[in-house]
């Protein structure tokens, strides 16, 4: 891997990294049922970028614009406190993604993300998502189809947690 | 009251220290990069013009490209079938029209020379007072011959920047040439040039790039397409109202005059210039000044009620004030032609600064 990311950016080896980039992108699950055509069209609109450990991929409060894939490396989910340290929530390794709602909500990151070491990274960021959209309608729906099976997944888990944490809250108030 | 007298008599102590205050730095770069970007656009005025161009084009064929590949063609197939026809409609343009426009560019230009060379300086000034003299109702002849021979100048001027645009910019094959190939490469590999413009970029500016130059070649797109529509049906409509009036150089002059549409707030001005003098100097009667402006207030009107939206979309809020500011720069800088393209190029200007304060209010850089 490349050291310099501004450098590794600019004479990065697209070709090669093409297929590697189609096998990253068919084990996430917002691509796992797309075939190779389909895929190729996703790969002609994300942007594979090269980042130093520490280094910020977007803070919290910036507007979102898209979504990352982890190709290589590992990213830390963090946030950051009044004290201005930094308070980490998760790390991403090979194949995770993070911010997938900014590509269909213009609303500000809830979280800080950091490259935990010299990472590579493949961003899909909405403009290019709505122009896949206008141009090829179907694999854009399909596309938007898997996110929202996805967005619904997290919400049934999410509903999952909250009444499990009322009933806790109930539970321990009758102690009380 | 002696106190206000003996204040308002001290000199007031201005002092502009921008470092003191990095507010006022906002103020200063707009203001340098402006300057600079005025010094550059002077010097590559031909390039410039026909990037401008190139991007109208591509803009104006971007959707019809798009709409083939959303019915399942091939993106270059569908590229290629429209850059197809975009070259078969200039083609049957150039020979239909191509004729009589350089019979009515020869017959301007032997009217020109007729009048330089046969009467001299005599023409010239037998020209002036006859317009001067029906410019009676500002009732002093000296302003009427002033005004008539600035009024001339202007003209001449305009004559000279339209040759020299026209020889230099599209009668060039070179330069004609490279636009067609631009246009074709431009609508091909727009997309991934943007790519590549943001690829170059330091990952901290990523995502705001992304966003950023998609607001400006989507906003750029807009404005550029929407007043390619406002040209094409003006220059018509202008064409055939001179056409039925019997102006000579009615196609010339519609062009103009549909050209000077896109100009917010003084295109009709503009635009009614040439063909009034031109109105005059042919009927040689005041009447007709009354029925050309009579034919610009009633295309003007009927252009605001049905183009509205497109007007509304593409005025990008630049107030009169700094519409007739940009309107002179682009006037001293290029002559004539410059008012045609000062407002385009003010817009781009005015589009990324936009992208580059938001930038700055919204992300970490």
């Amino acid at each position: 891997m490349k050291q310099d990311s501004f450098w590794g950016n600019i004479f990065a080896n697209r070709s090669n990294g093409q297929t590697e980039t189609t096998q990253i992108l068919k084990l996430v699950p917002l691509f796992s049922q797309m075939n190779m055509t389909e895929l190729s069209e996703f790969n002609k609109i994300v942007h594979i970028r090269y980042f130093k450990v520490d280094e910020p991929i977007f803070w919290e409060g910036e507007p979102g614009v898209g979504m990352y894939i982890v190709k290589s490396g590992s990213v830390a989910v963090c946030k950051i406190t009044a004290e201005k340290r930094k308070e980490e929530l998760a790390i991403l390794r090979h194949g995770d993604f993070f911010g997938e709602l900014a590509l269909i909500d213009e609303g500000p990151r809830t979280a800080t993300c950091i490259a935990h070491e010299n990472s590579e990274i493949i961003g899909l960021f909405r403009p290019d998502l709505m122009k896949l959209l206008e141009r090829k309608p179907r694999l854009g729906n399909k596309f938007l189809f898997r996110l929202s099976i996805l967005l619904g997944k997290r919400l049934v888990k999410l509903n999952k947690e909250n009444k499990e944490l009322r009933s806790q809250l109930e539970n321990s108030q009758i102690l009380l | 009251m002696e106190r206000s007298e003996k204040h308002m008599q001290e000199p007031i102590a201005f002092r502009f220290s921008p470092w003191k205050n990095p507010a006022n730095l906002k103020l200063i770069l707009p203001l340098i990069v402006g300057l600079l970007l005025t010094f550059f656009l002077s010097i590559f005025s031909t390039f410039f013009f026909i990037a401008l161009l190139m991007l109208l084009f591509t803009s104006v064929l971007r959707p019809f490209v798009v709409h083939l590949e959303k019915r399942g063609f091939n993106t270059i197939g569908a590229i290629i079938l429209i850059y197809t026809l975009f070259l078969l409609v200039i083609a049957l343009l150039f020979l239909l029209i191509a004729p009589q426009i350089s019979d009515q560019l020869r017959e301007m230009t032997r009217l020109a020379n007729q009048l330089k060379v046969n009467s001299g300086q005599h023409a010239l000034e037998k020209f002036i007072s006859f317009f001067a003299a029906k410019l009676d109702f500002l009732g002093s002849p000296v302003l009427q011959q002033r005004l008539a021979a600035q009024y001339f100048a202007v003209f001449v001027r305009f004559l000279q920047g339209a040759v020299s645009f026209s020889t230099t910019i599209l009668l060039s094959p070179l330069h004609v040439a490279l636009l067609g190939i631009a246009v074709f490469f431009l609508l091909k590999d727009g997309a991934q040039l943007q790519k590549q413009i943001i690829s170059a970029l330091p990952n901290r500016f990523l995502e705001f790039s992304t966003i950023a130059l998609d607001n400006i070649v989507n906003t750029l797109a807009h404005y550029f397409r929407n007043h390619f529509i406002i040209l094409v049906t003006c220059t018509v409509v202008y064409s055939s109202a001179f056409y039925w009036l019997n102006l000579p150089y009615y196609i010339l002059l519609g062009f103009l005059a549909g050209f000077a549409c896109t100009i917010p707030y003084f295109g009709s001005i503009i635009g009614a210039s040439p063909a009034l003098l031109v109105g005059l100097y042919t009927f040689k009667h005041g009447a007709v000044l009354f029925v050309l402006i009579g034919v610009f207030a009633a295309v003007h009107f009927v252009n605001m009620l049905i183009l509205k939206q497109l007007h509304e979309t593409t005025s990008h809020n630049i107030p009169p004030l700094y519409t007739l500011v940009i309107l002179l720069a682009g006037y001293t800088i290029w002559g004539f032609w410059g008012l045609f393209f000062a407002m385009p190029l003010a817009i781009c200007f005015v589009t990324i600064l936009k992208q580059l304060m938001w930038g700055i209010q919204n992300f970490h850089f």
